[in-house]
């Protein structure tokens, strides 16, 4: 609800093209292309921002290469040098079944950016059209969609994506439906909120005159220019659903084992504490929290770049 | 007001029924039944358990059935646990959660309102810093991380607060502190963006030039306005620290309903998971309608607004 309520009231696109009379956002009214590069600009302004974003650089790149830089598969199990501290053979160690940690870590990496961006893009399939229908076409279509989504959005993310776990069995697919399932909704709020304020603008109803059908105007006018705030809601959901299939794997209700999720590498860590091999527990925890880190970062960045009255 | 509050019930109450059913359906749309894997059973205990459990009805009264009961709160009985009534189950539980629950409620909005009054009044200085690097934190690492982290340092290295066992108020620092962080981080942010806002504002500035003292202005005029956001989150930072407990309570071995609703999970107890999606629909649910009625009460324009409805 929050963040949803924190997206609504971003600028519409429209300032582009309706000048404000007074306030920090009058000199940024630009035409489309260089109100572009000015978002670029004040994004790279933002340290944090800059930082999140080559960090997701790295990971995905690591994610890419990482389990190909080792002679070990990630499952590959080697009892004789369990629980091994890190060194030149295992650059993160080993753990109790002597798999390579830098193997298992890195295949984490790729099944979290996986779940995070396959979830966030499909939220943003669903949401866009669900939301672009509800608001564009309005009146009591609108209605009904929203209050389907309204009685919907009363589920706790968590809880129904456990339930779904449940039926569906564990899996990386299903951990995607799951969460899908549930994360469209909040999409599909914002997506109706920005077409309802962008659809009574004049360029819309010019097109309209001009006897544009209303799915290119769609299309082609509405969605793009709602891009800002759905890119923002965008780039926080990908932690969002990477965090959830950590705790979902801590919990054992996740992916299956062998293949390694920091979810599951936390939770097999765990006995480390007591047998004193911690450096176990690290790699997974500190991944998880960098990247939790970088797509935050950088969504804030995003978000404070694309409305400048947010920044100070 | 009434108007409005009366339509958010309706629409919580029918928000529970959909949850309701759909969780219902999703439970029976699984394969198999919960006595498939005890091979052991000779086919007329067989039949028994399953006339006893009221699973050779067809759906439909099974349905009707659970609706019925439920209306009269009875959760029905669980599969597998010791304690077979569900309800008694829930009682046993939910005080434990709910005290653990409050104290990390306590402790993210105290907590993160401070650190974002003080980020605020100390802008880009250094007490604006610490706190957004606390939120910094709070935000990325996850609480089940920060739970694990927090036994390794507290409970084996140093010794000093105890684990897996619940009982006097130590057992609850680890745990509420690591529900806490994630929203108290957010607060934080919340409170420090909306507090800026607030502090450029042309009335706070005409309350320092009517000579108001600068702690009367922070908190008598600027915060006021400043917590009306933050008020809006705490329906889903209550949401969030419920279904956080289901991790927390996990790890840190507390006998709260998280814990009651994650082992039912994997033992397959469908009715347990069943009530327990329902009991915390029905917390969530109320939260939610609570927080509609404290921001109704605080911001004059939705009762203006839902008096012209």
């Amino acid at each position: 609800m929050s963040v949803e309520r924190a997206h609504e009231t971003l600028d519409p696109p429209a300032e582009v093209f309706r000048p404000r009379a007074h306030g920090p956002a009058a000199k940024t009214v630009v035409v489309a292309p260089g109100r572009r590069r000015e978002i670029v600009r004040r994004l790279g302004q933002n340290r944090l921002a800059v930082a999140g974003f080559w960090i997701i650089v790295a990971l995905v790149f690591m994610a890419i290469i990482g389990p190909s830089l080792v002679p070990y598969a990630y499952d590959e199990q080697n009892l004789l040098e369990a629980n091994e501290p890190p060194s030149g053979r295992h650059w993160f160690g080993t753990d109790d079944f002597g798999r390579d940690v830098f193997a298992r870590t890195w295949t984490g990496a790729r099944i979290s950016l996986f779940v995070g961006f396959t979830a966030a893009f499909l939220d943003l399939v669903v949401g866009v059209v669900y939301g672009g229908i509800s608001g564009y076409v309005g009146g009591t279509t609108d209605d009904v969609m929203m209050r389907v989504v309204d009685l919907l959005y009363g589920l706790p993310h968590l809880l129904s994506t456990v339930l779904f776990m449940v039926v569906l069995g564990p899996g990386l697919f299903t951990i995607i439906v799951a969460m899908v399932a549930t994360g469209w909704l909040g999409m599909a709020r914002l997506v109706r909120g920005q077409i309802l304020q962008l659809k009574e603008l004049e360029y819309v109803q010019a097109a309209h005159a001009l006897g544009i059908p209303s799915r290119r105007v769609l299309a082609r006018h509405l969605i793009p220019n709602a891009m800002g705030p759905i890119l923002v809601n965008l780039t926080l959901t990908v932690p969002a659903a990477i965090f959830t299939e950590a705790a979902l794997s801590f919990l054992g209700l996740g992916v299956p084992l062998p293949l390694a999720s920091w979810g599951t590498m936390t939770a097999q860590s765990l006995v480390t504490i007591l047998t004193g091999d911690t450096w176990r527990l690290f790699f997974p925890a500190f991944f998880i929290s960098l990247t939790m880190f970088a797509f935050n970062a950088f969504g804030d960045g995003l978000r404070d770049a694309l409305d400048p009255r947010l920044r100070r | 007001m009434t108007a409005y509050l009366a339509r958010r019930f309706l629409l919580s109450l029918l928000t529970l029924w959909v949850i309701i059913t759909l969780t219902f359906v999703l439970m029976h749309a699984i394969p198999g039944d919960p006595f498939m894997s005890e091979a052991r059973i000779s086919p007329q205990a067989m039949e028994n358990l399953r006339r006893y459990y009221g699973l050779d009805r067809p759906l439909l009264v099974q349905y009707g059935r659970y609706l019925a009961n439920l209306a009269r709160g009875d959760l029905g009985r669980s599969l597998r646990s010791e304690v077979r009534d569900i309800n008694q189950i829930i009682a046993d539980g939910l005080p434990i959660s709910a005290l653990l629950g409050a104290e990390a409620l306590i402790v993210a909005v105290l907590g993160g309102i401070t650190l974002g009054v003080l980020a605020a009044l100390g802008h880009n200085r250094v007490p604006d810093y610490l706190s957004m690097g606390t939120a910094i934190v709070g935000i990325s690492v996850p609480g089940f991380i920060l739970a694990t982290l927090l036994i390794d340092v507290f409970a084996v290295r140093l010794g000093i607060l105890p684990v897996a066992t619940w009982g006097t108020w130590k057992h609850t620092v680890m745990p509420a502190f690591s529900l806490a962080l994630a929203p108290l981080a957010y607060l934080a942010r919340l409170t420090r963006s909306s507090m800026l806002e607030e502090l450029g504002q042309d009335y706070v500035k005409a309350a320092v030039a009517r000579g108001l003292s600068r702690p009367r202005v922070i908190v008598g005029h600027a915060l006021r306005n400043a917590l009306l956001p933050v008020i809006t989150v705490l329906g889903p930072l209550t949401a969030g620290i419920l279904t956080g407990s289901f991790i927390i309570e996990y790890i840190f071995g507390i006998p709260g309903i998280g814990k009651i609703f994650v082992l039912s999970i994997s033992d397959r107890d469908y009715p347990l998971i069943l009530s327990g999606a329902v009991v915390y629909s029905v917390l969530l649910l109320a939260t939610n309608f609570l927080v509609d009625v404290a921001y109704s009460l605080v911001d004059p324009r939705i009762r203006v607004l839902g008096r012209a409805r």
